[in-house]
């Protein structure tokens, strides 16, 4: 029987880079909550072309971003039981309660988290991968009247749709985006500024592509833990001064491990695989339950799906490579995914996959119960699926993601003793 | 007029055997259409039987080894049909992005699902935005292109307006109906009502068309009885059919429906398509209308609340029954914006949440009841 060890805790090697995070993320939260009092406008941003108003210097809100940050600032709770209130149902996405309830409170003239929550913006921009995203901006702007720039991003299903839907996105963000921004801020958009941003996102990118890389060491020299609370650079902080030496720091301290065959997880035994957003809520309890069995989660389509084409950035052609990214690259459909997935069961030597299936956010869900399906029929890797969520503590049953786990493990020891026992007798 | 109109019920109470024996009878293969918005005139045109895709009575069984249980009933539904082989009868099936869940059907058909033909465009739902309507057209004759490899033969401009043309008698004697139903509340009851709309997405138009000039009269010349119970509008299903059942309880306990817009209502027939234009262009505007207001939509500057409330005034109802499908993101986000409306016009309201298995009924009615006795007592 498969148990994790109850006597001794768990032995984790924490990473001294990733302390840095913290008060980057900070610091972007507080510019955002303090711009109105400082004459400047605020932006809010549903999906992923933040990048659009945050190189032009205008604090720009990411809604999965300030999702998940409420959460690790335990106020999440707060902006729940008041959505709740005011008609927010469960089922619902929490990212999107967790905005709703902030704005009942808003409305309301409600207390209101210190130093974490944020205010009305000036405008939005409507960026979506996830077809959720669009109702609390279409709410916000039926609440309190906040202009909204809707721009659409088609998913992919091949090859071919990504050559018709990049163009499309590039002439939106030209058409519409663009003079969009002009009118509401009353200024011309420098896109200079925006070419700047991304020359340093491309080479941010690639250092955190080369930290990945890393991950496929045996043992691991950092969890997908690690790899996620490093997201922010990368993603809303994307562009901004920092974000590269952080990487930079983050890339020696793991090199500087494998060189010295240091394990984020000492002893690993287990290489796992993650599918779907991370449980920002309990970063620190999956940890120390992961390491209690000695397994490491090494991969995962979230985060490594973010940019892993950072090649491919091209600050000369900007719309287009927003467009590019953020439709041709990101791992959020299963016919994009599952080829991916699949190499990477070599490539990081994974033992099983981990699939969260979030009762709330449906981004990652479809197809999950397949790909776990076409990963274990080819490659013998078995996975388990469990409910949880990003933010909402309501969906998440510890006792069922131990049992799921220990079942997990069980499997995983099962064909490898099946294996050995294989080999010796043919030997 | 009960000979007719089981004409339409024999439709719809076995869409599988229905939509089989008109496959046979027509001799057209059957592509089925993912709701809301693709449009039927482009496979009709091609010579097929386009069928919008329907929730099964039926339990889900083998479908839940591929999608999560907690997706709405239309999606756990299409799916378990499909992987028991109840699809069989279908040639062809077209996707589009309808919602988090329809998006990822394509994969789970393809992998799991043998069905010749399979396409998958995008509808846009940003319908304000100026760059959508190119994208709009280019997609549907992506469609049209696909279809005609399907068929080996060319859809002509000429057939497509043929299309274009039955498809608007049938929206425009649907109208009929429903304007009817709001002179003559009782007409029809709300499940007939929704069999008649629900068959049309079962049947050849041309068919259903001939069906509709044998009612109209019908109705037109019926005389009604003094009205009885509290006049309530319906909303809500997106994209599902209603249950019919539910809407018998629901009426059984003294409400009187004089108008909804479900889709499988208004929003299904409410806007032609332009005739004597670019067909492709006439149906991409068709999409691209504002009007009715759809939780799929993006649209900042319109809000369903006050569609609604309209409907109320409209037809001097005393309430509203909202029927929400359990798991379905737009609904469930565009709701709580619709009841601070109701709540500031002092609209009584009944939510009714939906689920592929069955709710309580008994409870179902005990709630109607008390519904209706509490607008009675107002």
């Amino acid at each position: 029987m498969i148990k994790a060890n109850q006597n001794e805790p768990p032995k984790i090697n924490r990473l001294e880079t990733t302390k840095l995070i913290g008060p980057m993320v900070d610091k972007h939260w507080e510019e955002l909550r303090l711009a109105k009092s400082r004459g400047q406008q605020n932006v809010w941003v549903a999906g992923t072309l933040y990048m659009l108003t945050s190189s032009q210097d205008i604090p720009t809100h990411f809604m999965a971003g300030y999702a998940s940050y409420a959460a690790g600032r335990k106020v999440a709770h707060i902006y729940f039981k008041a959505a709740e209130e005011d008609y927010q149902l469960q089922d619902a996405c929490s990212y999107h309660r967790c905005h709703m309830g902030m704005l009942t409170l808003i409305r309301e003239g409600l207390p209101l988290p210190e130093n974490t929550w944020i205010p009305i913006p000036d405008f939005s921009i409507l960026s979506r991968i996830c077809k959720e995203q669009a109702h609390y901006l279409e709410s916000l702007s039926r609440q309190f009247g906040v202009p909204m720039i809707p721009l659409d991003l088609p998913r992919p299903y091949s090859s071919e749709h990504i050559e018709r839907n990049v163009p499309f996105v590039e002439e939106q963000l030209k058409e519409v985006a663009i003079p969009s921004i002009e009118k509401l801020t009353g200024r011309p958009y420098n896109m200079d500024k925006l070419k700047e941003a991304l020359v340093l996102l491309k080479k941010t990118a690639l250092v955190r592509n080369e930290c990945i890389d890393l991950m496929k060491n045996v043992p691991a020299p950092a969890t997908i833990f690690d790899m996620c609370v490093s997201l922010a650079p990368i993603m809303y902080l994307a562009g901004r001064p920092g974000t590269l030496e952080y990487y930079e720091k983050l890339r020696a301290e793991l090199e500087d491990r494998v060189g010295k065959g240091i394990a984020a997880i000492p002893g690993e035994k287990y290489r796992l695989y993650w599918d779907h957003i991370m449980m920002w809520g309990w970063l620190g309890q999956l940890s120390r339950k992961l390491a209690s069995y000695r397994a490491n989660i090494v991969a995962a389509r979230y985060p490594y799906g973010m940019h892993e084409h950072a090649e491919d950035i091209d600050p000369d052609r900007p719309l287009w490579t927003l467009a590019d990214q953020w439709v041709g690259r990101v791992y959020d459909m299963p016919e994009v995914a599952l080829p991916y997935i699949s190499q990477w069961v070599g490539e990081y030597r994974l033992d099983g996959l981990m699939m969260l299936s979030s009762p709330t956010c449906r981004l990652f869900n479809g197809g999950q119960l397949d790909i776990m399906d076409e990963i274990n029929r080819k490659y013998g890797v078995p996975g388990i699926i469990f409910e949880g969520d990003m933010v909402d503590p309501h969906f998440y049953s510890e006792a069922q993601l131990d049992t799921r786990l220990e079942a997990l493990f069980e499997l995983i020891d099962g064909r490898r003793y099946g294996r050995a026992a294989r080999s010796t007798s043919l030997g | 007029m009960e000979t007719i109109l089981q004409k339409f019920l024999d439709i719809t109470n076995d869409p599988y055997l229905s939509v089989r024996e008109a496959k046979e009878r027509l001799g057209r293969k059957v592509i089925g259409l993912f709701p809301m918005y693709i449009p039927e005139e482009i496979v009709h045109a091609a010579g097929l039987l386009p069928v919008q895709m329907w929730e099964s009575n039926e339990s889900i069984t083998w479908g839940f080894s591929h999608v999560l249980s907690f997706n709405c009933a239309l999606v756990k539904s299409v799916v378990d049909d499909g992987v028991k082989k109840k699809l069989d009868f279908i040639d062809g099936i077209a996707f589009y992005d309808t919602c988090m869940q329809a998006r990822t059907l394509p994969f789970i058909f393809k992998r799991n699902i043998d069905i010749p033909y399979q396409e998958t465009i995008h509808i846009t739902d940003e319908v304000t935005n100026p760059c959508s309507r190119k994208f709009q057209i280019l997609n549907l004759n992506i469609l049209k292109e696909s279809l005609e490899k399907f068929i080996g033969g060319k859809v002509t401009s000429e057939s497509l307006e043929e299309s274009i043309k039955a498809y608007n008698k049938n929206r425009s004697m649907l109208r009929r109906i429903y304007e009817l139903r709001r002179e003559k509340p009782g007409l029809l009851r709300a499940s007939e009502l929704a069999s008649i709309v629900w068959s049309s997405m079962l049947m050849l138009k041309e068919e259903h068309n001939k069906l509709l000039e044998e009612l109209l009269p019908v109705l037109e010349k019926k005389q009604m009885a003094p009205e009885e119970g509290v006049r309530v509008v319906f909303s809500g299903t997106n994209c599902m059919v209603p249950k019919m059942d539910i809407l018998d309880i629901l009426e059984d306990q003294g409400m009187l429906i004089v108008d909804d817009d479900f889709f499988v209502g208004p929003r299904y027939f409410a806007n032609d398509a332009k005739e004597n234009v670019d067909p492709i262009e006439a149906l991409a505007d068709r999409i691209l209308m504002r009007r009715p207001i759809c939780p799929t939509k993006v649209d900042a500057e319109l809000n369903w609340g006050n569609q609604i409330i309209d409907m109320v005034r409209k037809n001097e109802a005393q309430g509203l029954v909202f029927l929400l499908v359990k798991y379905c993101p737009p609904l469930l986000c565009y709701y709580p914006d619709l009841k601070r409306l109701f709540d500031k016009a002092d609209l009584p309201e009944l939510m009714v949440e939906i689920e592929h298995e069955q709710i309580s009924l008994e409870s179902l009615k005990t709630r109607a009841r008390a519904f209706v006795e509490s607008i009675g007592d107002k």
